[in-house]
């Protein structure tokens, strides 16, 4: 087993009257990467700040490698969180470097230096000399290096253009199999990190919506699409989260578990079965009722 | 967690100490800048203005005593305004990068007291290189009679504008703009107990003063690890 494990456990901070979170019990399984996906406000930065002691919870426990952060010297040792644009110090870029190895016990120099290349950075640049895009990229790359036994990365990726951020999740990846750690990563580009991911869990309001394995999650968001009658009477009792029907078609989104033998009664009924990607569950799962894409039919 | 799967993991020195080497390390950069530049100007060029503008006017000129003595008055109130910017801005680089802020208020307390010390040894310097440039022009040049009690001096009293300025700086942050109003006063505590202890010349330090004055530097140090203890670290704004 390799990294730290996060334990959540009836989790809240409120800012005045507003909970950013409520009530929130989760895991993260330790030497695993996990999503954590909500749409904006839903608490995800609340969420990683609060686990690196970046905040103080209102009420409930955080707990990392069983203990909890907050002004913990061992635990805070152990992780990063790194958010858009990255905590760094607004000096030279190898100063930043340099600032890592003196800071971080698990620093890695090696990968510092080659992610530099790998996202056109020249450590002579000055921090504040920037693009968004290229902070973003720097964050990235003091996450990766730091080997953090918990990194948590909150949307770094933003800013960042595509060719830059398929190599961030490249070089994320590579090192995370060469050098296993838990990783939790907060992004709104699902289907980029989708084939990252190992868990999810899907923060709506505050609250935790979904927590599961990936494959799990993945295997329960189904469209099937044939004659409305057919469809109807094979959704049977299980959960739509969207139907539309064009004349006697009907394409219907499920989410839940339809049995072993699904596929065969689908065939039966010459009814056809997609599996939903990761991001158009999510966006079903939070959709809002009465917002624009909540309207066509949903019951 | 296993250790070896996350590469090499190197034993380090205390983050205090770590922490207290970076925030000098900045400051002496700014400071190698600054510091001759405070003695180009202070001994260097303000005499020459004096003379130039004497002999334009074709006045006599009145020995002014020091200049420089004016230069060390005025400089803790600038450092006060960068302790506060430097220590406000590293605050959330410092638990981002795995640390606690027990001990970030440990390393600007000690980094505080470091830089006072080596902004101080400019103090006797000054007056030496002023002494000469007087001579030069044939001026009567007043110094302290204790040099060694002038650099005390000056060490106390800039660790305390610098402490006063980083807890203003930090009871903002933590609380808010309205809080950090309601603070100004304190960046002014050293003119205020000065003024109740008589400190009148830069060399007037007696043993009772420097033991308030130390007193002091403990209690701003306390105060600012206090208020650091529960900051929590705001949003970023890229």
């Amino acid at each position: 087993m390799t990294g730290f494990g996060v334990e959540l456990h009836a989790l809240s901070v409120r800012f005045r009257s507003t909970a950013a979170l409520d009530g929130v019990t989760a895991s993260v399984i330790p030497g695993t990467i996990c999503g954590l996906l909500g749409r904006n406000g839903s608490g995800k930065t609340t969420l990683l700040s609060t686990i690196a002691a970046f905040r103080r919870p209102s009420g409930g426990s955080v707990r990392v490698d069983g203990e909890a952060p907050w002004e913990n010297p061992r635990v805070l040792a152990g992780i990063a969180l790194v958010r858009e644009g990255g905590d760094v110090p607004d000096v030279r870029v190898s100063e930043v470097l340099r600032y890592g190895a003196a800071m971080r016990p698990t620093w890695s120099g090696e990968v510092a230096e080659r992610l530099l290349g790998r996202f056109d950075l020249r450590s002579s640049q000055r921090v504040e000399h920037l693009s968004r895009g290229q902070r973003g990229a720097l964050a990235a790359v003091v996450g990766i290096a730091s080997r953090a036994p918990l990194t948590l990365l909150d949307e770094v990726t933003l800013g960042m253009d595509a060719p830059a951020r398929y190599a961030c999740y490249d070089e994320l990846l590579a090192d995370y199999l060469v050098h296993p750690r838990t990783v939790v990563l907060a992004s709104h580009l699902i289907e980029e990190v989708d084939r990252l991911l190992e868990h999810v869990i899907v923060l709506d309001r505050g609250r935790v919506l979904v927590a599961d394995e990936a494959d799990a999650l993945r295997a329960r968001g189904v469209r099937v699409s044939g004659e409305a009658e057919r469809v109807d009477a094979f959704v049977g009792d299980a959960r739509v989260l969207r139907r539309e029907t064009l004349g006697r078609s009907a394409v219907v989104t499920l989410y839940g578990d339809l049995g072993s033998d699904a596929r065969a009664r689908a065939r039966e009924k010459e009814i056809e079965m997609h599996p939903l990607p990761l991001q158009d569950l999510f966006v079903h799962l939070t959709d809002r009722p009465g917002s624009a894409e909540g309207q066509g039919g949903a019951r | 967690m296993s250790a070896a799967s996350l590469g090499t993991v190197r034993a380090l020195p205390s983050s205090t100490w770590r922490t207290a080497r970076w925030l000098v390390g900045n400051t002496l950069r700014i400071l190698a800048v600054v510091g001759p530049l405070m003695l180009v100007l202070g001994v260097g060029v303000a005499p020459a203005v004096v003379a130039l503008v004497a002999q334009a006017g074709q006045h006599q000129v009145e020995a002014p005593g020091s200049l420089w003595s004016f230069a060390v008055e005025q400089a803790p109130g600038v450092f006060t305004l960068v302790i506060a910017a430097m220590t406000i801005s590293h605050l959330a680089t410092h638990l981002a990068f795995g640390m606690t802020r027990r001990s970030y208020a440990a390393a600007v307390v000690l980094s505080v007291v470091a830089i006072a010390l080596l902004l101080a040894l400019l103090v006797p310097l000054g007056y030496v290189l002023e002494a000469a440039h007087f001579r030069a022009y044939g001026w009567a040049h007043e110094a302290p009679d204790s040099l060694a009690l002038a650099l005390l001096t000056s060490v106390l009293r800039t660790a305390v504008w610098g402490l006063a300025g980083a807890l203003t700086a930090a009871i903002w942050y933590r609380f808010g703009g309205f809080a950090g109003v309601i603070a100004l006063p304190l960046t002014a505590i050293y003119p205020i107990v000065s003024a109740g202890m008589w400190i009148e010349r830069a060399d007037a330090l007696g043993a009772p003063e420097a033991a308030m004055l130390v007193g002091l530097i403990a209690l701003l140090g306390a105060a600012y690890a206090a208020v650091v203890a529960g900051v929590a670290v705001k949003a970023r704004s890229v």
